[in-house]
């Protein structure tokens, strides 16, 4: 890169700089806090039309028609807004892409095709802007995954607000990646030349090499077994990436799969049932065409941003959204996701709202928001629905939050309101005082 | 049927969905019973919108079916004028930008346009009706511009919008200096955003010189005396030649620019050269200098939230299109997108969440105000009597979060149906379905 | 204006037939035997069939034709009894014979964007005659299909050459020429790298400037030759002097359109920059635009691959439905053609030899197209569009003996071709057909051009193949790339390579089916996407 390059680089980094350290976290816990007369849905169980939820050392300790305010306790009186459990992204890269252009700002696709060990973990930006922009619809916990190559690496689940990494993590290996092949598209120009008289099946042949690279890893995990109670076997050199598939063998850490056209999806099952994992697909553009399948496989299903068009023009145009009301209705476990651009990440719940336009069920939209990704990532004990011993991880809200008119006005994660200022908010102040002349 | 017909209509099937029964080509259509967003005048509950001859002839209540109209029940469905999307780049064939050369007003989309183009339909079912398909941002002086109505199925001068204004894009920051694509060809002047401007001015520059030449060469040939031959004509550069037409007026000029700064700079560069700016395309800081805008008369067609993708579009919110627009600016919402065009209404919503635009205001941001951006507001962008049969009917308000376009018509006619798109395609899975029930019921015989 | 164009190709056959001169190598002396074909079947095209006569051959024409027609003493006899004689075949815009010349890329174009009028496409100094390989082996495939004389034109880039046409007597071209320059090539599809014009639009945008100036050229060339006193030697453009034979001399353009679009863009064009022309239908989809062809009055070159272009509906709506478009749609346009009696020729673009030439003319008769007027689009009508229907396309006394004997049918997938005659001399066909030698094996060594659809991008690369061991090297607008470890296997290639980009590292992974000098295949890029290709070999 030439020098002025770096330059320029170097001057946007620190204008990031600047402008990512303007804002402090929520301060620190302090006396409970009672949200008195809002509608609350709790998720799972009825909803009440006007109830009281109270919030003591960051956990939910009561949700009811009454709740006897303890003393000191602060009361949010929020007749006319909506409690609902905080949405859980289920597929981000917050705090690994700033700005997509710049090279600089991007820490999401490591280089090389086989990076299983690498870590979001070890990456993510507290501070990026777009933890900030994004909450404001209600996202209060995102999966952040990194996505180069075909072993991308580990996720972790994070929650939206935090003076540090590890304060914001709620489990800092969330799951184990791995980008399927995906079948080719139709041509885009004009053909040249003959037609192929057979048809090559090159999804098939690189599931095989992700299934040797797989296979040899387990290699390397039972060499070092044997060698650590048989001194005769010599231990294999370390491998780190090796080391870092043995929980996903175990099946303590799920792996997301991302697949798009019905074929692969296919393809993806028999490689989960002949692998033995502990799987969950991403994307699925075409699952409703095997929706019954990936049910009766029991793999729940990320479904990317809505902001797209057909996986190819045979299906329809309403193919992205007519997906996801087909595979909720066959029963397959949802989770709603913003996709890879975290300055969009706001836009989580209008995804859903188009899901539920083309037949989704409302109720169902919810849990795909909340509980089911909770439930997925294996930390519904703490999120995912408003329950006492559940994380005060929720806002209020002024209508229906798959609604783009309505207004986020509360939000708590881990038991502290946050400041819902943002970068846009700091703009829009200033610039809306500008004087007309 | 023949088989190549019946091969066609396979193919057509997913995309071009049944016209509504009745619903002729050319035949007059009674819509009754629907909430009638005119846009411009009150909206009307309840209400009728009759369509004779590819235009609205009457908007109100109960009004009578003219004899041989076909009718359609609305059922308390919205219809809204047909969506605009000002700056578009689809139903182009090949590049959308010339690279091989820094200026290049000659290049035209209209030598380009291919109505073959999937995204029409993708378009037609998310309420557009007409769209300004516009060259890249890759050049400072990219190319000419077209506007289209989408009246799939028909060839591509069928397609253009007869009468409206000739344009021509221009582009100002990182793309024309090629921030985002070292490494990508060879290293090109302009790299600042200095030298883009300088550039600019270069070229007419040498256009005045070009056009100086050419009146010399007429001065020559009326001074000349009976029996000399006549002088040679100068070179004919259809490069200069477009360009002394956007020096003479006879181009809008579509200016893709993010920054305020260069925003103010290049207004103060048409104002030298006696030029008018029609609008800025993206224009993500222009909420900073509404002032100037205002002032200098410019529109601004714009994102309604997309940001952070790279450095000059950074400072920017989703605030901006409503603050910009309640500041006096002409605002429109663009797609620039051939994705983003299918959901503009969803779009238009997002400017009342932020920044508190009012819907009927944030209506106008996809249609009546990209109409007059593109100089074709007496003939589309709203409902009225007289205006083009132009018309988007939604299951609900188009800016509820659970709204669907069910019917998009063009000129009176219905070119997109959701329910003839159902049954066509219920059909079509159904076919698909029988070889293989057929060859099931095979092998367990 | 074609009127112009046929009064001018016929005049200029008959000049080079002089010129052609006394025989001057032994090779020749078949020129000046005598033969007669005996109690042959006649396919005249002239006129009805003869059922059983004699044709007669002498000094490279044809001497009598008919039932009563008379064994001149000094002729030998062939027995065609079993035989029909058909006119020789033509092939329009055949490619297999010109060798191109290479293009050479390096690094310091790419970086500098110094690229050459050769690098753009622009090349109208490009010659079939100066090109064409003519050597015996060469034209022998052709004579297995009945061809006996064919135009050539180079087909790369925007002002892609000159044609060329000949009978294929496996003489010296000069030999065998009968048309030296008499076709400009006009192509849409632009250079794929930072050089004007490298868009479609910039293509037509280009097409205009160009024959602007050529105009200018001429009105200054023409107004100096007149009086050269007092005005200044206008500059000289060599470009523009060749150009000028087509702008103002009426000799015609040949658009090659890829699909409607294009033939739309064509016919809107070609008035506007004053030019005779053609269409070649590289897109078979003419019948898709019948009525614009007819109102202009169009002349086609109509390909016989029938793949349904990219651009169309029918190939975006799955595999299916494009290969049912492929199978019963696009087949049937030479049948519409005929049908709106617009006025085509076959032409060989797209098939790899005149044998996948012969099973698309099978396959439009098949597809409606009556076998008669088949025939007349690859000899009459063929003859008439090059301005040779005197000299050539039926079987009659005075035309130049281009000449099929063959048992049965010739419109055959295989036809049973015993003898070519082409210019007079006679080819063994049947013998040399028993002495052909095995296939050769795939191998795939050498350098090849890689077309990747969707992502516009041409890449070069080098493949060394070991046996069934593939390794290479993969060149690219962004450095040079090195791989090994791939395969073949049967007539299939499989590789991966790994591009490092903008710190950014690319894994792709190809996989191939080899024909020939082509292949397609699949490129995917992990999970990100893919894309289909083409590739050709490159020369040399």
């Amino acid at each position: 890169m030439s020098g002025g390059a770096t330059m320029k680089t170097s001057i946007v980094i620190a204008a990031l700089a600047a402008l990512t350290a303007l804002w402090t976290p929520a301060a620190e816990t302090t006396g409970p806090v009672l949200i008195r007369g809002a509608r609350i849905v709790p998720v799972e169980g009825p909803v009440l039309e006007s109830g009281d939820l109270l919030i003591e050392n960051g956990k939910i300790t009561a949700v009811g028609p009454s709740v006897k305010a303890p003393e000191g306790a602060r009361v949010i009186e929020a007749s006319g807004l909506t409690a609902y459990p905080g949405f859980i992204d289920a597929y981000t890269q917050y705090g690994l892409v700033e700005i997509g252009a710049i090279a600089a700002t991007v820490d999401s696709s490591e280089m090389g095709k086989e990076n299983p060990e690498v870590r979001a973990a070890w990456a993510i930006n507290p501070h990026s802007v777009h933890f900030r922009t994004g909450r404001i619809c209600g996202t209060t916990a995102a999966l952040v995954a990194p996505a180069g190559g075909t072993f991308p690496g580990i996720s972790a689940l994070v929650k939206m607000e935090g003076w540090s990494f590890p304060e914001m993590a709620v489990k800092e290996e969330a799951t184990s990646l791995i980008n399927f092949p995906m079948s080719p598209r139709p041509p885009t120009a004009e053909q040249v030349g003959p037609k192929p008289t057979t048809e090559i099946d090159v999804t098939s042949k690189l599931v095989e090499k992700i299934k040797e690279y797989l296979s040899e890893a387990r290699h390397y995990l039972a060499l070092k077994k044997e060698a650590a109670s048989n001194p005769a076997v010599k231990a294999p050199d370390h491998n780190p990436k090796y080391e870092a598939l043995a929980p996903v063998f175990e099946g303590t850490l799920p792996v997301i799969l991302s697949v798009e056209k019905a074929k692969d999806i296919e393809l993806a099952l028999k490689f989960i049932k002949e692998e033995k994992i502990k799987a969950v697909f991403r994307g699925c553009a075409q699952g409703y065409k095997v929706a019954d399948k990936i049910k009766a496989a029991g793999i729940p299903v990320i479904v990317g941003d809505l902001y797209r068009d057909p996986s190819e023009p045979e299906d329809g145009y309403d193919a992205p959204f007519r997906n996801v009301a087909e595979l909720s209705k066959a029963g397959v476990t949802l989770c709603f996701s913003s996709g890879t651009n975290p300055s969009t990440g706001k836009d989580l719940p209008y995804h859903a709202a188009r899901a539920v336009a083309f037949g989704m069920s409302h109720e169902d939209a919810v849990k795909a928001l909340t509980i089911n990704p909770a439930r997925v990532f294996g930390i519904d004990d703490r999120l995912g629905t408003l329950a006492p011993g559940k994380d005060a991880d929720l806002f209020l809200t002024t209508g229906d939050p798959l609604d783009l008119r309505s207004e986020v006005k509360h939000m708590f994660i881990s038991g502290r309101e946050i400041d819902l200022g943002n970068w846009w908010k700091d703009l829009y102040d200033k610039w809306k005082s500008r004087p007309l002349k | 049927m023949k088989q190549p017909e019946r091969l066609l209509i396979l193919a057509a099937v997913l995309v071009l969905a049944r016209p509504y029964p009745g619903a002729a080509e050319g035949k007059d259509l009674h819509l009754k019973n629907g909430n009638i967003i005119t846009v411009t005048g009150e909206t009307v509950k309840g209400g009728d919108l009759v369509i004779r001859g590819g235009k609205i002839t009457g908007i109100g209540k109960n009004i009578q079916t003219p004899a041989g109209a076909a009718v359609v029940d609305l059922a308390g469905r919205w219809a809204m004028p047909g969506i605009i999307d000002s700056h578009s780049h689809i139903a182009i064939e090949g590049s959308v930008n010339e690279m091989g050369d820094l200026m290049t007003p000659e290049v035209d989309i209209r030598d380009v346009i291919n109505p073959e183009d999937i995204y029409i339909v993708y378009a037609l079912a998310g309420g557009v009706t007409t769209i300004h398909t516009m060259h890249g941002s890759g050049n400072p002086i990219g190319g000419r511009g077209i506007v289209l109505k989408l009246r799939w199925g028909k060839s591509a001068e069928e397609m253009i919008f007869r009468g409206a204004p000739l344009t021509i894009k221009w582009a100002l920051g990182e793309n024309p200096k090629r921030s985002n694509a070292l490494g990508m060809g060879p290293s090109r002047y302009p790299r600042t955003r200095m030298g883009v401007e300088a550039a600019i001015r270069l070229e007419f520059e040498k256009t005045k010189d070009y056009l100086n030449t050419w009146a010399q060469h007429e001065n020559r040939l009326k001074a000349l005396k009976k029996g000399e031959p006549p002088p040679l004509p100068p070179r004919k550069d259809l490069r200069l030649e477009v360009l002394a037409d956007i020096l003479k007026g006879k181009y809008w000029v579509r200016c893709h620019a993010y920054q305020s700064e260069e925003m103010l700079s290049i207004m103060r560069l048409c104002d030298e050269y006696g030029l008018k700016l029609a609008c800025f395309e993206h224009g993500l800081e222009g909420y900073r200098i509404t002032n100037e805008l205002v002032r200098y008369g410019v529109a601004v067609s714009s994102f309604a939230d997309f940001w952070a993708y790279k450095w000059e579009a950074y400072n920017t919110m989703p605030h901006s299109a409503a603050l910009m627009a309640q500041r006096g600016v002409l605002t429109a919402l663009n797609s620039d997108d051939a994705e983003r065009m299918r959901r503009l209404f969803h779009e238009a919503a997002k400017t009342v969440r932020f920044g508190g635009l009012s819907e009927a205001e944030a209506l106008k941001t996809i249609t009546i105000n990209p109409a007059i951006i593109l100089g074709i507001a007496d003939r589309t962008g709203s409902l009225e009597v007289g205006k083009d049969a132009d018309i988007a009917v939604f299951n609900r308000h188009p800016f509820d979060p659970y709204t669907v376009c069910e019917m998009t018509l063009v000129d009176g006619e219905i070119f997109f149906d959701r329910a003839g798109y159902l049954e066509a395609r219920k059909k079509a899975e159904e076919e698909k379905k029988k070889p293989e029930e057929e060859a099931g019921k095979e092998k367990r015989s | 204006m074609r009127n112009r164009a046929l009064k001018t190709w016929p005049a200029a056959a008959v000049w080079i037939l002089l010129l052609a001169g006394p025989p001057q190598s032994p090779a020749e002396e078949s020129l000046h035997r005598v033969w007669a074909v005996k109690d042959c079947k006649i396919i005249t095209q002239s006129g009805p069939a003869i059922e059983k006569g004699t044709v007669v051959i002498r000094d490279g024409l044809i001497e009598a034709v008919g039932p009563g027609a008379a064994v001149p003493a000094d002729a030998e006899t062939i027995d065609g009894s079993a035989l029909t004689v058909y006119p020789g075949l033509i092939d329009i815009l055949n490619q297999s014979l010109l060798k191109l010349p290479e293009l050479k890329f390096d690094q310091t174009k790419i970086l500098t964007g110094q690229y050459t009028d050769e690098d753009k496409g622009i090349t109208p100094g490009l010659l079939a005659f100066d090109i064409i390989d003519l050597s015996k082996a060469a034209v022998e495939k052709l004579h297995k299909y009945g061809f006996a004389a064919v135009q050539a034109l180079p087909m790369r880039g925007l002002l892609t050459g000159q044609a060329a046409v000949f009978s294929v007597s496996g003489t010296d071209k000069n030999q065998s020429l009968l048309l030296k320059d008499n076709a400009l090539g006009i192509g849409f599809s632009p250079a794929n790298f930072m050089v004007y014009p490298n868009s479609l639009m910039g293509v037509v945008s280009f097409l205009r400037q160009e024959f602007s100036d050529v105009s200018y050229f001429i009105m200054r060339r023409d107004r100096w030759r007149k009086d050269m006193r007092g005005l200044a030697r206008p500059a000289y453009v060599a470009r523009h002097d060749l150009l000028a034979d087509y702008a103002a001399a009426g000799k015609p353009a040949v658009f090659f359109c890829r699909n409607q679009h294009d033939i739309r863009r064509a016919l809107e064009l070609a008035p506007e920059l004053k030019l005779d022309f053609f269409i070649l239908d590289q897109g078979s989809e003419s019948w898709r635009v019948l009525p614009e062809l007819k109102k202009a009055g169009a002349r086609v070159f109509c390909p016989v691959d029938f793949k349904v272009p990219a651009s169309s509906l029918h190939s975006q709506f799955g595999k299916e439905k494009k290969e049912a478009a492929e199978k019963e749609l696009y087949p049937k346009n030479p049948a519409r053609l005929a049908e709106a009696g617009i006025p085509f020729a076959f032409c060989s673009v797209g098939t790899d030899d005149p044998k996948s030439f012969m099973e698309g003319v099978v396959k439009a008769v098949e597809n409606g197209l009556p076998s008669a007027q088949a025939l007349e689009a690859m000899t009459i009508t063929a003859s008439r569009f090059l301005g040779l229907d005197r000299a050539l396309g039926t079987v009659e006394k005075g035309k130049i003996a281009n000449l099929v004997l063959v048992e049965g049918d010739l419109l055959a997938v295989e036809p049973k071709v015993h003898y070519l005659f082409a210019d007079g001399t006679k080819f063994d066909v049947l013998k040399a057909k028993a002495e052909a030698a095995a296939k050769p094996t795939v191998n795939v060594s050498g350098k090849w051009e890689f077309d990747i659809q969707g992502a516009g991008l041409k890449v070069t690369m080098d493949l060394v193949q070991e046996d069934t061991g593939l390794s290479g090297r993969m060149s690219t607008p962004f450095g040079a790339f090195d791989f090994t470890g791939g395969t073949v296997s049967g007539n299939q290639i499989d590789f991966e390579t790994t591009l490092q980009v903008g710190g950014q590292s690319i894994d792709l992974y190809f996989s191939a089916l080899v024909e020939g000098d082509r292949m397609t295949g699949s490129v995917v890029q992990g999970t990100e996407g893919s894309a289909e290709f083409t590739a050709k070999r490159i020369p040399g």
